[in-house]
């Protein structure tokens, strides 16, 4: 069964979704050595500090923009430390790992994103370079593994997207959810589905344990008692 | 009326005036000065008085006894080595006038005798964690550094210098043990400051009562020391912020009453941020000026024993000039020495309200 190649089914593939966080850490290893959860949550929190700097004088999409600008740049610069490469495909910023594997770009994603049941998509339109990756993405899954693994030596290159949302919860606290994901169907501009979603653990931005009214502690006494006669 | 010529040169030292300074100004030859300073002659009693108002103290300044005199050695000064040995001297001097300062109010008033361990065995976490314990503070954010080491029978008392380098040194002088603060940083440096010479206190005592040079990596130990003491290690990783941004930092340093770096510097010593968070944290902060400018600053700390004692003093009817008299200083002189605090003040002992009201002190000081 080495190298079976497979037909091509109509129905779509159910989308295989990892969301344990052991899970998570396992599947990110089997796909490089260099990637993990902390790097790449780190790098969106680039990205959502990025965001504080808008005042109310930035343009209204400032935010959005300052945190995509500062999340690609921390990923891209984190990653090629690690002897991944950048690629601008026709001013679509990727990272491509050494082994040429595969390629992450960063998109902001709809609601749905980082939730196990939904449909997440981009929340942008995209274009043609999207379109082709994921058209590559297909063939490739065509293929078993093991022959894909023969396969990438000759050049295949899959493209993942590592999806975010930025959510204002009711506190003023926003939830940030981040899903690196291998998009395997594309129309009218948008991702319309996946074949696999590695969902990353949300973060918060509210502080773990609220902050006290600043210095609690009790008084300190000193005695100072007057001598008499002097 | 004997002009005492250790004076001269003290008065002088003080200053941070050069021989050659003082001499121009009071239109002598430099030889003169050194004459003075040597005792191989006295100045005219005009030359004395235009001398003590050149340099700012009383003529009778310069008849009193020898004083007590600090050695370098046995001062711990941080960041020694980026000071002149002018601004030194002039920082130990004011140092040997609070010990006047001191023992005419502890002729009158009974102050908390010193009951310091010796941890010099502890690293300086296990140090700050030991001492907490030993002194019933938990892991509670420390709510006033001075009045804490006031309740611990050291004495505090500022320095009201304009320069960088000058952040704070501490002494033993007849067994009790001095802190000294600089009031020009800000009110988190200084805490941080009182943390610091805490931890030479507590561990270096021997190398301070021997006089021995304080090493670069004592002052980085008395550095680890603060850090620990003012911000418990459990305390801070139960705290740590799921985002650690500046912000996030910036709602929280004021819990421990530390600056924003020295809260991002112990979240990293713990290994509570990545190296590449701490780094954008560093940057951050340098980028956005709060590593000269503190945001949301805390209020200045006082002395509790100087204000409950010019209290006491003010209610029998002493002003600060009649004591500044007594002991020949000026009244700046002891403004300078006594946080600004004022023998009018109507603020009560403990941290009181009427102190939260009321400017920061000693800002407007000018160099004297």
């Amino acid at each position: 069964m080495e190298s079976t190649l497979l037909i091509p089914s109509p129905a779509p593939q159910p989308t295989r979704i990892i969301v344990e966080p052991e899970d998570v850490v396992a599947r990110l290893l089997s796909l490089n050595a260099v990637l993990n959860e902390d790097m790449l949550l780190e790098a969106n929190q680039r990205g959502f500090e990025a965001r504080l700097d808008v005042t109310r004088a930035h343009a209204p999409t400032a935010a959005g923009t300052y945190h995509w600008h500062a999340f690609v740049a921390a990923l891209r610069l984190s990653l090629v430390e690690q002897g991944w490469m950048m690629r601008d495909e026709r001013n679509c910023p990727l990272v491509i790992s050494p082994d040429r594997a595969m390629a992450i770009v960063v998109m902001t994603g709809n609601s749905d994103t980082g939730k196990t049941f939904g449909n997440p998509t981009n929340q942008a339109d995209k274009g043609a370079v999207l379109d082709e990756a994921v058209q590559r993405n297909v063939q490739y899954q065509l293929f078993e593994a093991s022959a894909l693994a023969k396969l990438r030596k000759g050049g295949g290159t899959q493209l993942w997207v590592l999806l975010y949302h930025v959510e204002s919860g009711s506190n003023g606290a926003k939830e940030i959810r981040t899903e690196l994901s291998l998009p395997s169907e594309f129309q009218r501009k948008r991702i319309a589905n996946w074949s696999e979603r590695i969902i990353l653990r949300p973060m918060s931005t509210e502080p773990s344990t609220p902050v006290v009214a600043p210095i609690p502690t009790v008084p300190f006494d000193v005695p100072v008692e007057r001598k008499t006669g002097t | 009326m004997t002009v005492n010529p250790s004076r001269i040169e003290f008065a002088r030292t003080r200053r941070r005036w050069t021989k050659t300074r003082l001499a121009t100004e009071l239109g002598v030859q430099s030889r003169a000065i050194q004459g003075y300073e040597a005792g191989e002659y006295e100045p005219e009693p005009e030359r004395l008085e235009k001398l003590a108002v050149l340099l700012g103290f009383p003529v009778e300044f310069f008849s009193g006894p020898d004083l007590a005199r600090i050695s370098e050695h046995s001062a711990s000064f941080r960041s020694m080595s980026k000071m002149s040995a002018a601004l030194r001297d002039s920082a130990l001097n004011a140092g040997s006038l609070a010990f006047v300062l001191n023992s005419w109010i502890e002729n009158r008033f009974k102050l908390p005798t010193a009951e310091l361990p010796d941890l010099s065995d502890l690293s300086p976490e296990d140090a700050a964690a030991t001492l907490r314990r030993m002194w019933g503070l938990g892991q509670a954010p420390i709510s006033n550094m001075i009045h804490l080491l006031e309740s611990k029978g050291i004495r505090v008392y500022s320095l009201a210098i304009e320069a960088r380098e000058v952040d704070a040194f501490s002494v033993w002088h007849e067994g009790t043990p001095f802190v000294f603060l600089n009031t020009f940083k800000s009110a988190e440096h200084s805490r941080f400051d009182a943390g610091h010479e805490l931890g030479h206190l507590v561990r270096d005592r021997h190398s301070m009562l021997h006089g021995k040079a304080h090493s670069p990596e004592m002052e980085r130990e008395a550095n680890a020391f603060a850090s620990a003491f003012l911000m418990p290690r459990d305390d801070v990783v139960a705290r740590r912020p799921s985002l650690v941004t500046v912000p996030q930092l910036i709602d929280l340093k004021g819990y421990w009453g530390v600056s924003l770096a020295a809260l991002a510097y112990r979240m990293n010593s713990l290994e509570l941020v990545t190296e590449w968070t701490y780094r954008t944290l560093c940057i951050d902060i340098a980028k956005k000026g709060y590593r000269t400018k503190e945001p949301q600053p805390i209020r200045h700390e006082t002395s509790q024993v100087l204000s409950k004692v010019f209290d006491a003093l003010r209610q029998e009817g002493v002003r600060k000039a009649d004591i500044a008299t007594e002991l020949s200083l000026t009244v700046d002189e002891l403004n300078a020495l006594t946080f600004m605090l004022t023998l009018s003040s109507v603020s009560s002992g403990i941290d009181g309200e009427a102190a939260a009201d009321s400017p920061r002190r000693g800002t407007k000081l000018r160099l004297v």
